[in-house]
């Protein structure tokens, strides 16, 4: 299982503001995503849920001047697999 | 009594005659035959090939060539795996079925060169990803502690197939928890590796800076021969660390001498099963029986790094099933959708912001990781969930259940052993994590309080027939 964060009915008890509504729309259409509406209910949901997380990464003050976890290799010796 | 077998010592016994792989494997898909539609164990069965594997295995050590304790052991691979004698599917009716056709993972490839006996293909949740869902054509993997409860995912049936007794061990993935959850709510020993220890190449992707292959088996031991099988770098795999595989097995020794233990009593909630706690604290005591010296520690970033991993597994995943998404929705299961769907409401910033953060805590877990040797925490805070409530509130059944995240987010190993029952008869577990790479020191430490526990040895009642094995 890969979301233990996801909530349905965590989720669905929060009421997310107006303007969320129309970003998760928003998000979604940019994605080309079309789910159903409970779907869109508990997307938005989630966002609202989410949120908070994002915000608080970005709180988070030794980030300010860090490198993200992922390296560029220019010269990666690799051969595809299955190649 | 426990009529339950680890793979190592079937291994022993496989080179002092007492038995031989045919007849292991004969017995295993015996008992596949009589409890696999109760269990939801396998999606492909390869009864034919795995019978001339054990055959040649058999006939190997009895010429002397020994290919290392995987020969001849009847073992199984979720089916997110490519293997050349039947078709991948992910458990999805979206993966193009001539992904991967014909070719095996480099995973399979070491399990077919160490001689191991490949019975069949197992469930998973779809893509290594959502929760089960009754509208599609696949299996419900069920729990055999309780086949109303849910085995655990995403390699659900390797967790529940060797605790039932249907193999000696399993292969399956992790990215947020996913070898260590089955392996919890089915009474099993499992071990994420540091990432990169494994080559991915050949397993479909759900996040792929966290994606992790490894081993379910009965007992760490088992786990770490397994993994020195599995182990080590590959030109084909941009993630795979070529680094020396050391000896997983050789510090098992049963001593913990010097070892230094930091005990996380911070994941602790109102909500636990009240049997969790004391099943926690006892077995700190076992480890301090042989030799660990421990010190109370809290996680650096665990929620931060909670967050961070979903996050970045919802855009990872997000971004190799958007053309499917767009296009085949309805295809994918519920739980899927909405999972996958969700990476599309993070920005770019925030996935880069998100890994930022993951290299701060990487580096704070590693000054932590200064005073001690080994952290350990309880796997989760309960049994395994029912599966009529899973069905009714969806992951949200699990939310602050499971402590397996953080390690997928950090990259550093983890191992799970039984630890325990609750008051229904359900399985619980201790998780130990270790520095990168640090994948024997897990192994000695689960070994030791192995040694002086049987709960990775109790089988479920429903497995307990005269078909052992």
């Amino acid at each position: 299982l890969r979301a233990p964060l996801y909530a349905r009915s965590a989720g669905s008890e929060r009421r997310p503001e107006p303007d969320q509504s129309a970003v998760v729309d928003a998000m979604l259409a940019a994605a080309g995503l079309s789910p159903e509406a409970t779907e869109r209910e508990d997307l938005i949901a989630t966002y609202a849920m989410f949120k908070p997380v994002v915000e608080a990464l970005y709180a988070v003050p030794e980030a300010r001047y860090e490198a993200p976890a992922l390296v560029f290799q220019a010269a990666p010796k690799l051969t595809p697999w299955g190649a | 009594m426990s009529d339950a077998i680890t793979l190592t010592d079937t291994a022993a016994a496989l080179r002092d005659g007492s038995t031989t792989s045919v007849a292991l494997t004969q017995r295993a898909l015996a008992k596949a035959d009589a409890l696999d539609d109760q269990l939801g164990v396998y999606l492909a069965r390869f009864d034919e090939y795995a019978l001339e594997r054990a055959a040649v295995a058999d006939e190997e050590l009895a010429a002397g060539v020994d290919r290392g304790p995987m020969q001849g052991i009847p073992i199984g691979v979720k089916d997110t795996l490519a293997m050349a004698e039947g078709p991948t599917t992910a458990q999805s009716l979206v993966l193009d079925p001539a992904w991967g056709e014909g070719r095996d993972a480099i995973v399979v490839e070491r399990l077919k060169a160490a001689g191991a006996v490949i019975t069949g293909k197992l469930t998973t949740m779809e893509f290594a990803c959502g929760i089960p869902d009754r509208d599609k054509p696949f299996p419900i993997p069920r729990n055999p502690w309780n086949l109303e409860r849910y085995a655990g995912g995403s390699s659900s049936g390797s967790g529940s197939g060797v605790a039932s007794g249907l193999m000696l061990g399993a292969v399956g993935t992790d990215t947020a928890g996913s070898i260590r959850l089955p392996a919890m709510f089915c009474g099993v020993s499992g071990l994420k590796p540091t990432f990169g220890r494994v080559p991915n190449a050949g397993c479909t992707p759900m996040g792929y800076s966290m994606d992790h292959i490894g081993p379910l088996a009965r007992s760490a031991r088992d786990c770490g021969a397994f993994l020195q099988v599995i182990a080590g770098g590959d030109n084909r795999d941009p993630y795979a660390v070529d680094l020396p595989v050391p000896d997983f097995l050789a510090s098992a020794h049963g001593s913990l001498a010097g070892v230094r233990v930091g005990v996380v009593r911070s994941l602790f909630s109102p909500g636990d099963d009240p049997v969790v706690r004391p099943a926690f604290e006892a077995a700190v005591e076992v480890l301090k029986t042989f030799g660990a010296t421990v010190v109370d520690v809290v996680l650096p970033l665990y929620e931060e790094m909670s967050g961070a991993a979903f996050l970045i597994q919802a855009c990872e995943g997000m971004a190799y099933h958007l053309p499917d998404l767009r296009s085949r929705w309805a295809d994918f299961f519920a739980g899927s959708r909405q999972i996958l769907g969700t990476g599309a409401l993070f920005s770019g910033a925030d996935y880069v912001q998100a890994q930022r953060v993951r290299r701060v805590a990487q580096r704070k877990l590693a000054a932590l990781f200064a005073g001690v040797d080994l952290i350990v925490t309880p796997g989760a805070s309960q049994g395994a969930t029912s599966l009529a409530r899973m069905e009714e509130e969806g992951a949200a059944s699990l939310i602050g259940v499971l402590h397996t995240a953080y390690w997928n987010a950090v990259g550093n190993p983890a191992l799970v052993v039984p630890m325990g029952f609750n008051a229904d008869g359900l399985p619980l577990s201790l998780q130990l994590g270790a520095r990168p790479f640090e994948e024997a020191l897990l192994v000695q430490a689960g070994d030791a309080y192995q040694q002086a526990t049987d709960w990775h040895l109790r089988v479920p009642p429903l497995a307990t027939s005269s078909l052992t094995l």
